[in-house]
């Protein structure tokens, strides 16, 4: 495979099919860059995965305007991915909301730089807490704002961030030989 | 013990508040100690719950992660007095095997294996959960017969996930006979399981594209007599614990979760469904044969142990119903779907010809043309919404692979059900979130 | 201990009034070994999928009660087999020795499954591969997870290891104040036992020393230690 230096997500200014015109409106005071699934478009029931891109200030905003307006209650999942060849920011951070209603999905995109922060979700969703506890314990990424942001899976004086791509699979561990 | 618990001026409600300011107001003595620099005790570098400067009367006890009834290797710092809980703190990742991380680098068709390792009581909800998800990343359709058996496969698993768990739970709570009625129906569905995939336990049986053996007459005939005795069988179980004094004296108001508190921590599943909101992902976003078979999604009422209880009860015999419509529909025709862009050709091809030889070494190895973008895929496993978002950059292994473990995030909510009830509760508050260590911690 | 006579023997026999003797003449080692074997308590470190077939052994189908091992022990005070069934990650390997520190001699350790005897499919950044990096190990059960007959057929393995390597040092003479006892190296059967050998000596008593401490490497038929 060719070295990846930019995701594979194309963006946007133009909302795609699949998105409801409620989260339109609840998120047309925001700067967002929207991307359907490149390959594709119309598959799988899911009108394409539709995707948006805010930035970091934004971020619980967002998400904040999507669970109070377009009702978008349930926070399915919180994760990172990693282009460690992208500058100057390395990660992606995403977070998927659902309306219980009408099972429309988002999915919800940020930027961020190695060392950078985002800010934090608990004040929306109880779930956000050991997401974003996940999140930092693989990556690396700071959210600003959580109550007790401290390792999950990993020990506490565990050295190192797992996920990343270039965290080699066995680990540093100095047990191994 | 009946209705919620007596509340002191301490202790915090059952109900709980649910927002975050109160989880955490009474006591300001969590202290998660921030990473120790090395030389200094290395032992038990973890998470700690000091009591304070005064005490008092708690005392800080540690459950798990060895406990016969933490259902896993859970670890749970509690803060008590006397018998009352008053804090606590879940601790998992005593099982964190970096699952994600060998998703990125084995690839879609080799990682089917670890996914029966994830929610190890149901392998066979995963395999298809993880295999509906690759060929959403493929974008192929596996064919009919093998929707359907997967089908059947999942609900099967669904129905010997409860029986564990319930047997479990029962166990805990002290009902000893429960678990030996219900294992002894996990045996029968492992004769199943073993006859139709190979293995009784781990099975390894969906690819991507379809499943790997068909599942012939005889199997079918056979299930479907099996999921017709199970209406009298669940009879059986429920006569020894739904009506039975203790069970509900134990069990009623027990750690009421609200239709907020619920849906603010993502509980999905049996859980979130005792509490009152219907949501399924069966009913709701069908997938596989589900929206050709009829059958009803339980719902509590109250959203204590004794509805989630219940609901898992309701749920066994809905699938039971599920298996035996999708036995009468089942439909002829291939089990794998013809796309050998990414479908590995037939077992018989590979071992005796060499273009199948050499396709199926491909695809393993890595010349596998995925397209790139970003998927979600999530089914209704037995603990609750699980699946994956995947993010593709071409190639056979994905570039990020997350799985969404409903045990993970249903175990969140310990931090609020289960202070202001008393240590023999916990046991039968773990009981009924009926979480598996295997999926939280992947 | 002294040698029951003839005479004796027949008085013992009419004084008890039958002709069926109620008394049965062994050794300490069989006896010892033949309770132990029979009544081992268990203590099954779960840890993952293994512990479900674990739990399928103990239940009515494959049913290790018949082996007396049912009794499964959750303390490790209270046990004296450790089952590691499931994956062992670092995190956890703190608390398994723990464990195993905890419990008390004799003692042994069965690692059932591919992940406790070598790391398994898991060969990641926190997976120990093989337990025996901690602890000791007495039997690996191969398998993902093992199907219970395995598992059984290996509990039968260690009854029988036991039954070898159930070793009694019936001296001594009283030591002198002062002195250490003496502690044997000894491997047994190519593994090391866990801890020093058990001295059934009080202070004051004399036993007769039973010879060297018996073992397999010294060629001692299995027939002649039962």
């Amino acid at each position: 495979m060719d070295r990846v230096t930019q995701s594979c997500m194309v963006y946007t200014d133009e909302a795609p099919e699949g998105v409801s015109d409620a989260v339109k409106t609840a998120l047309k005071p925001f700067e967002v860059k929207w991307s359907v699934h490149p390959e594709h478009p119309t598959f799988g029931g899911h009108g394409g995965w539709p995707g948006c891109l805010v930035s970091n200030e934004d971020w619980p905003k967002v998400f904040a305007a999507l669970k109070d307006e377009a009702n978008f209650e349930y926070l399915v999942d919180h994760t990172a991915v990693d282009y460690p060849d992208r500058k100057p920011e390395r990660f992606t951070v995403l977070g998927l909301a659902q309306n219980l209603e009408t099972q429309e999905r988002l999915m919800v995109r940020t930027r961020v730089a190695e060392g950078g922060a985002v800010p934090t979700l608990t004040h929306l969703w109880m779930s956000a807490d050991w997401a974003e506890r996940e999140t930092f314990d693989m990556f690396g990424i700071r959210f600003a704002g959580h109550p007790e942001l401290t390792r999950i899976y990993m020990p506490q004086d565990f050295d190192g961030w797992p996920l990343r791509r270039d965290f080699p699979m066995q680990g540093h561990n100095r047990f191994r030989d | 013990m009946v209705g919620p618990c007596v509340v002191t001026s301490r202790c915090r409600a059952t109900t709980g508040s649910g927002t975050k300011g109160a989880a955490m107001s009474d006591h300001e003595t969590i202290v998660a100690k921030p990473p120790l620099p090395t030389g200094e005790n290395p032992e038990f570098a973890d998470i700690r719950l000091d009591a304070g400067d005064d005490p008092g009367e708690r005392m800080v006890l540690n459950m798990g992660p060895q406990h016969p009834s933490t259902h896993g290797v859970l670890r749970i710092l509690l803060e008590i007095d006397g018998e009352r809980v008053v804090t606590a703190v879940p601790d998992v990742g005593y099982l964190h095997r970096g699952k994600e991380k060998i998703g990125e680098s084995l690839g879609y068709h080799r990682y089917i294996p670890y996914t029966d390792r994830l929610d190890y009581l149901a392998p066979l909800a995963n395999n298809c959960s993880a295999t509906w998800a690759f060929e959403k990343v493929c974008g192929i359709q596996a064919p009919e017969r093998a929707e359907a058996i997967r089908t059947i496969g999942c609900e099967l698993a669904r129905i010997s996930a409860h029986l564990l768990g319930l047997g479990a739970y029962a166990m805990d709570v002290g009902a000893m006979t429960v678990f030996l009625y219900t294992f002894s129906e996990r045996e029968t569905l492992y004769n199943f399981f073993e006859y139709l995939t190979g293995a009784r336990f781990t099975t390894t049986y969906t690819r991507i594209g379809g499943v790997s053996r068909d599942a012939e007459e005889g199997w079918l005939k056979d299930v479907r007599a099996f999921a017709e005795t199970l209406h009298a069988k669940a009879d059986t179980w429920e006569n020894l614990l739904t009506n039975n004094r203790i069970w509900r004296i134990r069990n009623e108001g027990v750690a009421v979760i609200t239709r907020e508190m619920a849906l603010s921590y993502g509980l999905t599943g049996p859980v979130l469904r005792a509490s009152g909101v219907p949501y399924d992902v069966r009913k709701d976003r069908p997938y596989g044969f589900y929206d050709r078979v009829d059958f009803e999604v339980p719902v509590g009422r109250h959203g204590d142990c004794y509805d989630r209880y219940l609901v898992r009860m309701a749920e066994i015999r809905q699938s039971a119903r599920i298996v035996t419509q999708v036995i009468d529909q089942m439909p002829d025709g291939p089990i794998l779907a013809d796309e050998p862009k990414f479908v590995l050709p037939d077992k018989q091809g590979v071992m005796t010809g060499m273009e199948q030889l050499i396709h199926q070494f491909m695809l393993i190895t890595g010349e596998m043309d995925t397209p790139k973008g970003e998927v979600h895929s999530h089914t209704e496993l037995p603990k609750g919404e699980g699946g994956y978002i995947i993010r593709s950059e071409g190639g056979a292994a994905p570039w990020r692979l997350k799985y969404r473990a409903p045990s993970f995030v249903n175990l969140q909510i310990l931090k609020d059900i289960i202070p202001g009830n008393m240590i023999a509760d916990i046991v039968a508050i773990l009981g009924s979130i009926d979480f598996v260590m295997g999926e939280c911690d992947k | 201990m002294s040698e029951v006579t003839q005479t004796e023997m027949s008085d013992l026999m009419e004084a008890s009034g039958s002709s069926e003797c109620s008394i049965l003449l062994s050794t300490v080692r069989a006896v010892s070994s033949w309770s132990r074997k029979n009544s081992m308590w268990p203590l099954p470190l779960g840890l993952s999928c293994c512990g479900i077939e674990f739990m399928a052994t103990a239940m009515s189908r494959y049913d290790m009660a018949r082996f007396g091992m049912e009794v499964a022990r959750f303390s490790p005070r209270q046990a004296d087999l450790l089952l590691v069934a499931g994956t062992l990650t670092y995190k956890m390997a703190q608390v398994m020795t723990r464990l195993y520190d905890q419990m008390a001699e004799p003692k042994w350790v069965i690692s059932m499954g591919a992940c406790a005897s070598s790391g398994g499919m898991y060969r990641s950044y926190s997976v120990v591969q093989g337990i025996d990096e901690f602890v000791p190990v007495d039997f690996y059960i191969s398998g993902c997870p093992p199907r219970p007959d395995s598992v059984l057929n290996v509990l039968m393995k260690l009854q029988d290891k036991i039954d070898r390597d159930n070793t009694y040092n019936l001296t001594l003479e009283t030591p002198e104040p002062g002195a250490a006892a003496p502690l044997e190296e000894q491997t047994v059967l190519g593994g090391r036992r866990h801890g020093p050998p058990i001295a059934l000596a009080t202070a004051g008593e004399r036993f007769v020393k039973p010879g060297p401490q018996r073992s397999m490497a010294r060629g001692v038929k299995p027939e002649e230690t039962r």
